[in-house]
């Protein structure tokens, strides 16, 4: 699985770190500290698929190409938006918790638009159905933004694949992974997509002569 | 360096046709005289003590390591705004060495007072062919309120 | 094993030690008398002495106190791993980790097996570069042992092909598929291109994972791909659902061969009566039992990977070493001569050839035989659809919404017979692994269970491993995986 908890990469290799980084740790201390990584730095464990460093680089640059939509993000309503996994396909050969890449590029997004996006959780929508019920018994009183007929239905989702192309090269032990993680917004009425935003990662390396 | 100005292209300056062209001739660079240029004078950031740091002009490009410096010479800078109003930089950067050249750039946007309207984009890597060009591209998140940018650049980093 | 046994004796010591330490502790309570004060006094001075006892025994641990602290937080039928897993470190992570995800598999701990095959793989897929240990097994006087275990292909594709099937059993078919994609490109690494991606059953499982996910063309692709490596494997039907895998008899054996025993060869494991399976899905009127079609055979994939780099550098040891015997013989017979010739001292001729011969003994060739011992030799398959798609399919055609809608149906009571050619044999297996959690279910069984395995993985040296923790950097490296996995 994917390592992203920048605590346990350095729990994993807080001595690795130790020499790259320097002084700021004793040399003679032999202990095992976890240590803080910059999570935009790739970290001290790599092979070559989707890395820590990947997430933050890819939301970033794909919540600047969407704010630079007018379809979605200059509209006098905004739209509302579904922004979940649900519809994230990995079709990749690595192993991946989804949920991070939509869960980085939303909080990234929101604070981004700043009202001018609206995003709609079906995650828990149960939690929803839950209160409304409740407040519909009479059980607890309307709360302060009043009653609505139903929930938001959304304009836009969120549906993408990540893919992958292994190559390798036996007499070198050469590893190669482009992956390529494509997110499109599907207009939920019309069916058309708005936006598609493309981030490709080409990592190569060779593990060492005894592994190979 | 020069400065575009993308009406000045629409006006007709992609329009005609030049007269002859230098073709089968690699370029050639005096970086000694980029280096040697004078800031225009424009916006700059300037230290707290004004003779603590050189200035850092804005609408520019900083380079932030000499090794670099000595390689790649910036051919143009554009600045935009897009349909959403948000700003839009591109840089051509032109790799003057027989070797490829990978660097790393990010921008970082301001407004008029020189507050940072967001934080600075992640770096991000342009792979220069050798003798060749090759393009940056940034967007802002803000829209109308920002008015000045700075990109930075440094020699790619694993 | 014989680390396990001192470690056994060592936990002894500790429990009656802790005892000991326990009556102190109440005794304290008390007003202080001096008898009091002089048996804690004891106590910290046996304390000291077994700490001491340790130290020459385990270097710089860890001690049994701490393994066992560890260890008594983790299921009791998995402890024996855990405390290897913890003991060993870095050194066999991933082998420790692989044996134990697949006993926890089988015992029906899924989320220590999930847990166990992600920290394989997680070692798996990182370079080692630069690594001190790797470069260890690379040098002339070094054993390749001293290297951490990453497993050969077939090994590390079979740690990916376990967490497939756990991710099916979860219903997560993406991850799934990506574990099968992962392992089958373990497979490519085969010298010989007509062995590359010989593994179908992989290909065929992604196409699985794919149709499970609703991925109608990713699945067909794969399923044709799978049907040219293995012509056995047949197409599933589009509706069907319960996906079954059973493996039979005892994996592959690494062992070693040549003058220094410098070559890593695989053999056949142990022979075990049977070579086929008839599963059986629910009872009285639903019942459906049909035999298994033999899908994978993993000594082939162990014995048709072709020369690794690191057979090279082994022979490369070897022949030094044999160039070296060679020569220190000829310095001893020919010096000797020389000198009688000469009338010369014969003594220092001598001297040089058991130099040689002495350094020539330092050399190591010998192959890395750490293994995976619990794999089996041949993975059985079989498809089928069941609930709402099954009741329809003896008349009318199943409507394929209903059929692939899921939630409407469960999984069946599951029971597998073990055979030998037409005749039934009486070896009950491991209880199957049964689950849906989304559309599609997985039935998992093996003929042989690896709770009869020690809990120490066969190959390791001891010495080596004892040796390699007086690395300081090693050992910090050790004492942050133990800290990851307390």
């Amino acid at each position: 699985m994917l390592k992203l908890r920048p605590v346990a990469k350095a729990a994993i290799l807080g001595v690795g770190l130790a020499m790259v980084a320097g002084p700021a740790i004793a040399k003679k201390d032999r202990s095992h500290q976890a240590v803080d990584l910059d999570p935009d730095q790739r970290g001290v464990v790599s092979g070559v698929g989707i890395e820590g460093q990947d997430l933050g680089r890819m939301a970033d640059q794909m919540v600047r190409d969407l704010m630079a939509n007018p379809e979605i993000s200059n509209r006098a309503t905004p739209p509302r938006i579904i922004l979940d996994s649900s519809d994230l396909r990995n079709q990749s050969s690595q192993r991946i918790d989804k949920d991070i890449i939509t869960d980085e590029l939303r909080g990234k997004l929101m604070g981004a638009a700043r009202g001018k996006m609206r995003f709609v959780s079906r995650e828990f929508i149960a939690a929803v159905e839950q209160e409304r019920a409740l407040k519909r018994d009479g059980v607890v009183d309307s709360g302060t933004t009043g009653l609505t007929r139903a929930t938001a239905g959304a304009d836009y989702k969120l549906v993408g694949k990540i893919t992958s192309l292994d190559s390798r090269n036996n007499d070198t032990g050469m590893q190669e992974r482009l992956t390529v993680i494509s997110l499109e917004m599907l207009d939920l009425e019309y069916g058309t997509l708005v936006w598609n935003g493309t981030y490709k990662i080409r990592r190569a390396g060779a593990d060492d002569v005894v592994y190979r | 360096m020069r400065m575009y100005l993308l009406g000045a292209i629409a006006a007709g300056a992609l329009l005609a046709v030049p007269a002859q062209a230098r073709e089968n001739r690699p370029v050639k660079c005096d970086i000694g005289d980029a280096k040697r240029s004078l800031s225009a004078g424009g916006p700059a950031l300037v230290a707290n003590v004004p003779s603590a740091m050189t200035p850092i002009d804005l609408n520019a490009v900083q380079m932030t390591d000499k090794k670099l410096a000595n390689r790649v010479v910036v051919e143009g800078m554009f600045a935009r705004r897009t349909e959403t109003n948000s700003v839009e930089v591109i840089t051509r950067f032109v790799n003057c060495t027989k070797k490829t050249v990978e660097l790393d750039a990010r921008s970082s946007f301001m407004d008029e007072n020189q507050v940072p309207t967001e934080d600075s984009t992640y770096w991000k890597k342009v792979i220069l062919a050798p003798k060749a060009t090759g393009v940056y591209r940034g967007l802002s998140i803000g829209r109308d309120e920002v008015k000045y940018y700075l990109v930075e650049v440094r020699t790619s980093q694993p | 094993m014989k680390t396990i046994h001192r470690l056994a004796t060592g936990i002894a010591a500790f429990s009656l030690l802790s005892l000991a330490s326990a009556v102190v502790a109440q005794d304290a309570a008390a007003p202080v008398d001096p008898a009091a004060a002089k048996a804690a006094k004891a106590a910290a001075k046996a304390r000291a002495k077994q700490v001491a006892a340790w130290k020459a025994q385990y270097g710089p641990g860890p001690y049994p106190d701490e393994v066992e602290a560890f260890a008594q937080t983790r299921q009791e039928e998995l402890r024996g791993y855990y405390r290897t897993l913890y003991y060993d470190g870095e050194h066999n992570a991933v082998l420790n980790y692989e044996r134990l995800g697949l006993l926890s598999m089988e015992l029906g701990y899924y989320a220590d097996a999930e847990k166990a095959f992600d920290g394989a793989l997680d070692r798996i897929e990182a370079f080692y570069n630069k690594d001190k240990q790797a470069e260890k097994a690379t040098s002339a006087t070094r054993l390749e042992v001293n290297k951490d275990f990453k497993g050969e292909p077939y090994e590390r594709a079979m740690a990916y092909y376990y967490r497939g099937l756990l991710y099916l059993r979860k219903g997560d078919y993406d991850n799934a598929r990506a574990s099968f994609k992962a392992a089958e490109y373990q497979d490519t690494v085969a010298g010989d291109e007509s062995f590359q991606s010989d593994f179908a059953l992989l290909t065929f499982l992604q196409g699985w994972a794919s149709q499970c996910a609703g991925d109608g063309s990713q699945a067909a692709d794969a399923f044709e791909q799978a049907a040219k490596i293995d012509p056995k494997l047949k197409v599933p039907g589009p509706n069907d659902n319960v996906l079954v895998l059973t493996e039979l008899g005892i994996g592959p054996v690494k062992a070693t061969d040549g003058q220094y025993q410098e070559k890593l060869v695989f053999r056949p494991g142990a022979a075990m009566p049977e070579n086929g399976a008839i599963v059986t899905l629910g009872s009285g009127k639903t019942t459906r039992a049909w035999p298994l079609t033999p899908a994978a055979d993993i000594y082939t994939q162990a014995s048709t990977r072709g020369g690794r780099a690191i057979d090279g550098i082994l022979d490369g040891k070897a022949q030094f070493k044999s160039g070296l015997e060679t020569t220190s013989a000829l310095a001893t017979t020919v010096g000797s001569t020389f000198a009688q010739q000469m009338g010369g001292n014969a003594l220092y001729a001598q001297g040089i050839g058991a130099a040689l011969s002495m350094f020539s003994k330092s050399v190591r060739p010998t192959a890395d035989t750490r293994m995976w011992d619990g794999l089996p030799s041949t993975i059985m398959v079989g498809t089928t659809r069941w609930g709402a798609a099954s009741a329809a399919a003896k008349g009318k055609k199943a409507p394929p919404k209903a059929a692939l809608s899921g939630g409407d149906w469960s999984m069946p009571s599951v029971s597998m017979t073990y055979r030998q050619d037409d005749n039934a044999l009486d070896l009950a297996g491991t209880k199957p692994m049964s689950a849906s959690a989304g559309k599609c279910g997985i039935v998992w069984a093996r003929s042989r269970s690896v709770s009869a395995l020690p809990p120490e993985a066969p190959g390791n040296n001891a010495k080596i491993a004892l040796a390699r923790k007086r690395d300081k950097d090693v050992w910090a490296k050790d004492e942050a995986f133990r800290a990851k996995l307390r």
